[in-house]
């Protein structure tokens, strides 16, 4: 209860000392995100009638849907496949943030930019090129026919793989860019002094360098993972019609189904998750932050 | 009278300036002097009017100005690292007050020049402010806080960010520099060297209170207190009390030996402090031309400084330092470590204090 | 050790190629004469074309349109809000941080969605005003901390000096501080600027029927099929885009926003 006043009062504290111009941004944040977020929030604890209408009756109903077999299915499916997309993420992007961390000078800014100029046209050219690339009448196919290597188009869009590469695509350099920190971060006289002490390379590796990055690996990864698993486009563009995903499932509550508040509630799910996730990192940072300053 | 501070008063919590009592007279150049954090720059920042005082109030020709806020007192402060602005050129800078005052530009270039011609930097009126050295902003920061005539100017330890060879220099020009403008000064420092070159009263501060009040001589020569007769030079020390007293003469007893004291209409406690300045001692080879004091002792250490040689006396108990000036110490013949001495001074020449 | 080295480079090169080679591929695309044969020749037909048709004249004004109005609505308020904000920075609790970080941190599905839902709500016809506000409530807070850092790296006496000299605040603002973080100010607008023109999740969300913008126009072309149309149409747009990208890289201030994506 104290730790609640207290936290009132320095609110209040900080409300007073807000200079007039920063009201307006305040104003706005407050207008344009965090009453959007909470309609979303409180949505969730409300009914549907049968005819689409929503009913002010406070309920946690759609939470117990959201955990039904039927959604549950889709929901351990996408967590699936995230993980899988995640760990392929993960695998591909370890060299590169390797290769990144080890260059000296202007080419490690270079390299990072040459990884991010494709995130920044955008994100439904990059479907389309991959479609363009990959699809029936791609021309992976295309090349794959011509020299008769294979009969009939292969079909590698619109099915769970489609899904994959899509993920991977674009999420990698979101993952790379942690993992580069976290070895940025390593101290190379740690690697120096494993050798110093008798460890070869694959020992240094697991048991200096992995246990020195752990942390911000993982931290990294669940900031791929989670977008992941509220992805609506890919799956919608790239995966076949049967690929349920958690996202799709979600936005099609509010577009077809036209149920609200059962939509609300997963989103509100997947947003919990993402705040536990920031904490994590809080945290992370904060212990690292000091074992620095120590 | 332009500025008074009554019962002036700031509370941060864990620091605290302790009400304070000023007045600061007309074309008057005032010092702040002390180490650092003893509340000077609070004080200043008080009249600058970038602190909202905690109690008191603060009057700026006769006027209330406690809670004016800093553009709307006729009062410019030359900050400490300058503060210019960076997207504006030299002349630009200093015609920023005038600019915001909307006068004719015809005024504005006239002032500007003449401001800049009074601090010597009129060739560099088209500069930016990256393009000239640390000399060159200190003097344009001051052209820029003159130039529309404020009824006080704050110096906030305007020196401090110089080189010592150029801040020598610089005290000197801004002690001409004063003089011709005839404004009211008002200035922060730490160094008793410039409060005494520069001002014409000065007070000294110790822990959010203010000490002393007076001219530097009075500073210099009748401290009130043991800290601010340290502060402002150095001074040796002898403890002892009072026997007797003959016609104003008082006769100190210490483990050193007993001293003659001149102090008139004087009331003094038994235990006191002696305090004696280097410079108003003096060597002696011989026992010969004695004032009215005298103690014995040997050589410890000497440095020779050019214009006077210090040295580093040792005696029973205590240690002293003395000055000697350089024609003094060349008719006479030079003194190495070890050497028995004696040391002389008049009995009017001490500081006496009571006994901390 | 070397062999190592070489093996992470060529893994670094195959991944940046994995990353370019859809895109080049479109531009290559873009001048065939048959889109679904790659060895059927080059045409500057289609492009041609293009430019006689409304089908990009219309969604790239529309595009152009709410990036200009929502950037400066975004570099309007992030910058307000920074010149404000910072000074007392470190007495703000962190439960504003966390609000402020909000917009960048939630997922686009539930930032548009949430959007969405509070437009319809409020009653508010969906269209082009609201994704403009849609934009600006995101890019809004990526100013903010771009801003900060700028304000940061200025002198606090340069505010007081200002306010000594005779300053009243608002001139403060308008004389001192704005003309210095100008630099700032204007990587900000262009990477607002950006952010809005490449969006496309959360104007799929707040557009509605009517309002058409490029990457929404592609997106619907996308789903009959390819065409010549889209084909071209998807050119532009990367030209657009990198060269948008290149500028933003090359300022000092927003280089390292583009970086974290």
């Amino acid at each position: 209860m104290s730790y609640l006043k207290d936290k009132s009062d320095s609110l209040q504290t900080a409300a007073k000392t807000i200079p007039a111009s920063a009201w307006f941004f305040m104003s706005w944040l407050v207008l344009m995100t965090l009453i959007p977020f909470f309609i979303i929030v409180g949505m969730s604890f409300l009914e549907r009638t049968e005819f689409g209408n929503i009913r002010f009756h406070f309920n946690f109903d759609n939470y117990l849907v959201t955990f039904n077999v039927v959604y549950l299915k889709v929901l351990l499916k996408t967590l699936w496949l995230a993980l899988i997309a995640t760990a392929s993420c993960l695998v591909v992007g370890f060299p590169v943030a390797y290769y990144l961390a080890k260059q000296a000078g202007p080419m490690k800014q270079m390299g990072l930019i040459l990884l991010f100029i494709p995130f920044w046209t955008n994100f439904i050219l990059r479907i389309y090129g991959i479609v363009s690339l990959l699809g029936n009448n791609g021309l992976l196919n295309q090349m794959l026919l011509h020299y008769q290597i294979v009969d009939s188009p292969v079909r590698i869009l619109y099915t769970r793989v489609g899904v994959y590469i899509g993920l991977i695509y674009n999420y990698l350099p979101f993952l790379v860019v942690p993992v580069y920190s976290a070895l940025e971060k390593l101290d190379p006289t740690l690697r120096e002094a494993s050798f110093d002490l008798g460890a070869g390379r694959i020992q240094t590796f697991f048991k200096v360098v992995i246990p020195n990055i752990k942390e911000g690996v993982f931290v990294g990864s669940l900031f791929v993972f989670i977008p992941m698993l509220g992805e609506y486009v890919i799956p919608d563009l790239l995966g076949g019609a049967k690929e349920a995903f958690l996202g799709k499932v979600m936005v099609d509550q509010f577009f077809t189904m036209q149920n609200w508040p059962l939509g609300s509630a997963m989103a509100t799910l997947l947003s919990v998750i993402m705040l536990f996730a920031l904490i994590l990192q809080n945290r992370w940072k904060k212990n690292s932050g000091e074992a620095h300053a120590a | 009278m332009p500025l008074e501070l009554k019962s002036l008063s700031k509370d941060f919590g864990g620091f605290r300036l302790s009400p304070l009592d000023l007045k600061i007279e007309r074309g008057e150049f005032f010092c702040l002097l002390g180490p650092s954090g003893c509340g000077k720059t609070t004080a200043l920042r008080l009249m600058g009017g970038f602190e909202t005082a905690t109690s008191g109030s603060l009057f700026l020709k006769g006027s209330d100005i406690t809670k004016l806020p800093p553009h709307k007192r006729n009062i410019h402060t030359v900050f400490q690292r300058y503060a210019l602005f960076p997207h504006l050129n030299v002349f630009e800078n200093v015609a920023f007050s005038l600019r915001l005052k909307k006068r004719p530009l015809s005024e504005i270039q006239e002032r500007v020049k003449e401001a800049l011609k009074l601090v010597e930097i009129e060739n560099l009126a088209t500069r930016k402010t990256n393009q000239i050295s640390g000399g060159q902003s200190q003097r344009v920061a001051l052209a820029r806080a003159i130039v529309d005539r404020p009824d006080v100017l704050l110096l906030d330890e305007p020196l401090s960010a110089l080189d010592p060879a150029l801040r020598t220099k610089m005290r000197e020009e801004l002690k001409a520099i004063c003089k011709k403008v005839q404004l009211t000064f008002v200035m922060v420092t730490h160094d008793q060297e410039e409060a005494l070159q520069l001002s014409d009263r000065m007070a000294v501060m110790k822990d959010g209170i203010c000490l002393q009040v007076g001219t530097p001589k009075a500073i210099y020569e009748d401290p009130v207190d043991s800290f601010v007769a340290r502060f402002i030079g150095p001074v040796n020390e002898i403890k002892g009390e009072i026997v007797e007293e003959v016609e104003g003469v008082h006769a100190v007893q210490s483990l050193c030996g007993t001293f003659k004291v001149k102090k008139n209409g004087v009331a003094l406690p038994k235990h006191i402090s002696l305090l004696l300045r280097p410079e108003k001692m003096r060597i002696l080879r011989t026992k010969a031309n004695v004032h009215d004091n005298l103690i014995e002792g040997q050589i410890q250490e000497l440095s020779y400084l050019g214009s006077r040689t210090e040295y580093t006396v040792k005696t029973k108990d205590n240690a002293f330092k003395v000055f000697e000036q350089e024609l003094e110490r060349q008719k006479k013949r030079s003194l190495n470590p070890g050497d028995k001495v004696f040391m002389t001074w008049r009995s009017e020449d001490s500081i006496v204090l009571p006994e901390r | 050790m070397q062999r190592r080295n070489r093996l992470v480079e060529t893994i670094f090169w195959l991944v940046i190629a994995f990353l370019y080679l859809p895109l080049f591929y479109v531009i290559f695309q873009a001048f065939l004469v048959d889109p679904h044969n790659w060895k059927s020749g080059f045409t500057m037909m289609w492009i041609i074309k293009l430019f006689d048709s409304p089908s990009l004249w219309l969604p790239l004004g529309t595009s152009l349109e709410i990036a200009v109005i929502s950037a400066t609505l975004s570099v309007s308020l992030g910058t307000l809000g920074a010149v404000g904000l910072t000074p007392i920075a470190a007495m703000l609790p962190a439960t504003f941080q966390t609000l402020i970080m909000l917009p960048i941190l939630l997922p686009e599905v539930i930032t548009g969605l949430s959007l969405l839902l509070f437009f319809l709500l409020l009653r508010m016809e969906l269209g082009f005003w609201t994704v403009v506000i849609a934009h600006a409530s995101f890019s809004a807070s990526f100013v903010y901390f771009i801003m900060v850092e700028q304000i940061r790296k200025l002198d606090p006496q340069m505010n007081e000096a200002a306010r000594d000299l005779g300053a009243k605040p608002n001139e403060v603002f308008w004389k001192v501080t704005l003309p210095n973080i100008l630099p700032g100010v204007m990587g900000a607008w262009l990477l607002a600027f950006t952010l809005s023109f490449d969006d496309f999740l959360i104007s799929f969300f707040t557009s509605g029927a009517g309002l058409t913008t490029l990457p929404l126009k592609i997106y619907s072309l996308m789903r009959i099929g390819v065409t010549p149309e889209l084909n071209g149409l998807s050119f532009f747009m990367i030209l657009i885009s990198t060269f948008l990208v290149l500028i933003l890289v090359s300022k000092e201030q927003s280089r390292k926003w583009v970086l974290k994506g």
